[in-house]
């Protein structure tokens, strides 16, 4: 039965992106032709955006202007792909309609113009949702409670979820309400380059009463769409494999503590390590593949460990800024990051320990293999000739508490998502 | 400990197989070989020892407590990890079952029946050790291991610290390297030789502030407390260390990344603690009172 999900999964995967299979085997062999060499120019850069960002200010919602505001559902569906849920509605911001029941606003002006939209939380639950229609990547915002003791404390929960309703980016915004503030001084910022949001949920609550959700207000929400080629090179890679990766022309090779006399000490022989040999020509085409997409690593911590891997390390384009920690020696590395609030470690080595499994064990069967446990869900695979994990680190490190850390299509995601990044030593293709 | 059991010592065993080689060679050229120029210094250490028996071989599982109810998990001997430090400060250790040892919960609603007794029970805090690599878990969700008997079981190693004391002994890096990892139970190091993950988990929170993802660490380094923790808010397990080796390996010709047979590595390890703290052997009796396997409490 476990074979029989993982093989499953594999094929929808493989469904997926098989599109942009082909673009990205295609694109490999134009370049290869003709850049011989690994390019040095590979930065570090965020992803350009496919479109320009647009901006709603709510000013030009049209209806009648009673207290209660102009309900907001699908005013900007055909021109901004977002459509608003329960309890989102349209408020004058301006002087003029200083009588209390005419207005939520707590400044005499909205961030801009002179409307803004709020969210009522009896009528709509505890946050805001707007549903695109088109994925975004980043979604940004004025925010503003409806009012508040001076000094008060708020937080802003801003929540990405994608198409299939998975959580993949988080931030939360706190700050202190004062009315002495000429204008909304409080922004919120959601997603990242590469990040594909369907769904986009704001809640704000009050520190001081338990965080209970309470009515507030947003202006200038501005939306980056997510760009239309999501794959990257490594994933299209990943899809096109169909059997369990095969070991090829790996050399064996001596633990520099396991000299003659140390082995003659030993009760049980040391296990057989080879060295796998790293498909450079698959890189560099991955390498100049990604370049036309735009795609890059997000920024990390670690650039010694980068410089001197002398394996392709696979790092993840849409982690959260400053979250990315690598260790590693020349044959092995190790990544931790998050996306959405959710923690990932990316593990990769081009050294195998040669172990023989008993009859009765089934052993590797697949291209990707899913090993669950009470802790984690991995993903391991094998690409440009080097063996890879994935693995998503479950909240409080128990499934019981965070059943969707087991999600396989949510891991599959993120492996969608990941680049290739070769460092000093890595361009000498040892 | 017993006087009755034979002494078993691997440094005897070194010296005889180098002088069998040597006296192979002396055969070859036909010459009578010089004596040992450099003679080695140090003297070989003899006694105290482990007992003869003191370690069941890797894939001896306990009876009926694979997957599939039989008794072999993975034979292949092999040293995966023969640069590793033994991960407690100080001995002794005892690898065991803790869900098939004495105060056990057992498994699957009574397929594989709770054996009685309780954690604190000498039969826990003693030899001969047993291989728990592969041992019976059912849930194809949480056990996945390729190398295991009906793809199911558990991925790691448990071993129990001299006593049954809660959040006392001392877990350290096994080897030079990065922390990699922290969860609310676990520690994970990166060694800089192998390459492989080293997982850590039970372990006290919260943990020391130095040990955090990216900080290096050196072999024998403290980096956190053993304990009885299964999260942050449950301590249902026993005081244990739940010990996994994780790297790519080559299994018939595929490539996978998991965790590896560590049960090898661990005596290897152990028999070198113990050749530097002879005195670190002999189990220590049980406390009487079963409370001191749960103290300090909560947190
Ligand atoms: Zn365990």
């Amino acid at each position: 039965m476990g074979q029989f999900r993982t093989k499953q999964l594999v094929l929808s995967l493989a469904a997926l992106l098989s599109p942009v299979v082909v673009m990205a085997v295609a694109a490999a062999q134009t370049t290869t032709a003709s850049t011989p060499a690994l390019n040095p120019a590979l930065t570090l850069s965020a992803a350009q955006p496919a479109q320009e960002p647009g901006v709603i200010d709510f000013e030009n919602v049209q209806g009648p202007q009673l207290g209660a505001g102009i309900e907001l559902s699908d005013q900007y569906a055909a021109s901004h792909g977002v459509r608003f849920g329960r309890g989102a509605s349209v408020h004058f911001c301006a002087r003029v309609f200083d009588d209390v029941n005419a207005s939520l606003c707590s400044y005499p002006q909205a961030a801009s113009g002179r409307r803004a939209a709020a969210h009522d939380v009896r009528s709509g639950g505890p946050a805001m949702v707007m549903d695109f229609s088109k994925p975004v990547s980043v979604v940004a915002m004025r925010i503003n409670p409806t009012g508040g003791a001076e000094g008060e404390a708020f937080v802003a929960e801003l929540r990405g979820f994608d198409a299939s309703g998975v959580q993949r980016a988080q931030t939360d915004v706190r700050f202190n309400w004062s009315k002495d503030a000429f204008t909304w001084p409080t922004s919120a910022s959601l997603g990242a380059a590469r990040a594909q949001l369907s769904r986009v949920t704001v809640l704000l609550r009050r520190t001081a009463q338990n965080n209970q959700p309470v009515r507030f207000l947003i202006d200038d929400l501005s939306l980056q769409y997510a760009p239309d080629n999501a794959v990257s090179p490594v994933a299209a890679a990943i899809a096109e494999q169909k059997g369990p990766p095969r070991v090829r022309d790996a050399a064996v090779v001596q633990s520099k503590e396991i000299g003659a006399a140390q082995a003659a000490l030993r009760v049980y022989p040391a296990a057989v390590r080879k060295r796998t040999v790293i498909d450079w020509d698959a890189v560099e085409a991955a390498l100049n593949a990604q370049q036309e997409m735009a795609l890059a690593a997000t920024p990390y911590n670690g650039e010694r460990f980068v410089a001197a891997a002398e394996l392709p390390l696979l790092l993840p384009a849409s982690a959260e800024p400053g979250s990315t920690t690598i260790v590693g020696n020349p044959d092995s590395y190790n990544a931790t990051f998050k996306v959405g609030g959710v923690t990932y470690s990316l593990y990769g080595s081009r050294l195998l320990t040669v172990i023989a499994k008993n009859g009765d064990a089934p052993g590797v069967n697949d291209a990707v293999t899913f090993a669950g446990t009470e802790q984690a869900l991995t993903a391991s695979f094998s690409v440009y000739g080097a063996a890879y994990a994935l693995t998503r680190h479950c909240a409080d490190e128990s499934v019981t508490a965070d059943p969707a850390c087991h999600d396989r299509d949510a891991l599959a995601a993120i492996a969608g998502d990941l680049v290739v990044v070769v460092g000093d030593a890595g361009r000498a293709r040892p | 400990m017993s006087q009755l059991l034979a002494r078993f010592d691997k440094n005897w065993i070194g010296v005889a197989a180098i002088a069998f080689m040597l006296a192979a060679c002396a055969d070859d050229a036909g010459v009578t070989p010089d004596p040992d120029p450099d003679p080695d210094p140090d003297p070989v250490v003899v006694d105290p020892a482990l007992p003869a028996d003191w370690q069941n071989p890797p894939g001896d599982l306990l009876a009926g407590s694979s997957t599939t109810h039989g008794s072999t998990g993975v034979t292949d001997a092999s040293v995966v990890a023969p640069f590793m430090r033994f991960p407690f400060e100080e001995g002794p250790a005892f690898a065991n079952s803790q869900i098939f040892g004495q105060g056990g919960g057992g498994y699957g609603g009574g397929a594989w029946p709770a054996p009685g007794g309780s954690e604190n029970d000498a039969a826990n805090f003693d030899y001969a050790w047993r291989d728990n690599f592969c041992e019976a878990r059912t849930n194809p969700a949480k056990h996945t291991n390729a190398l295991c008997d009906g793809g199911l079981g558990h991925n790691g190693q448990d071993i129990r610290p001299a006593t049954c004391e809660n959040a006392v002994h001392w877990l350290v890096a096994p080897e030079d390297g990065h922390i990699s990892w922290v969860g609310s139970i676990s520690v994970n190091v990166f060694g800089a030789e192998s390459g492989y993950i080293y997982k850590h988990l039970h372990m006290q929170t919260p943990l020391p502030g130095w040990v955090e993802v990216g900080a290096p660490v050196t072999k024998g380094q403290r980096i956190a407390r053993v304990s009885d923790r299964l999260s942050s808010s449950s301590r249902a397990t026993t005081v244990h260390l739940h010990f996994e080796i994780h790297g790519s390996a080559e299994i018939d010709g595929v490539m996978r990344t998991g965790p590896l047979p560590p049960y090898s590595s661990l005596v290897e390890a152990y028999m070198d603690l113990v050749a530097d703290n002879p005195d670190q052997i002999d189990p220590v009796a049980p406390p009487a009172d079963i409370t001191k396997c749960t103290e300090p409490q909560w947190p």
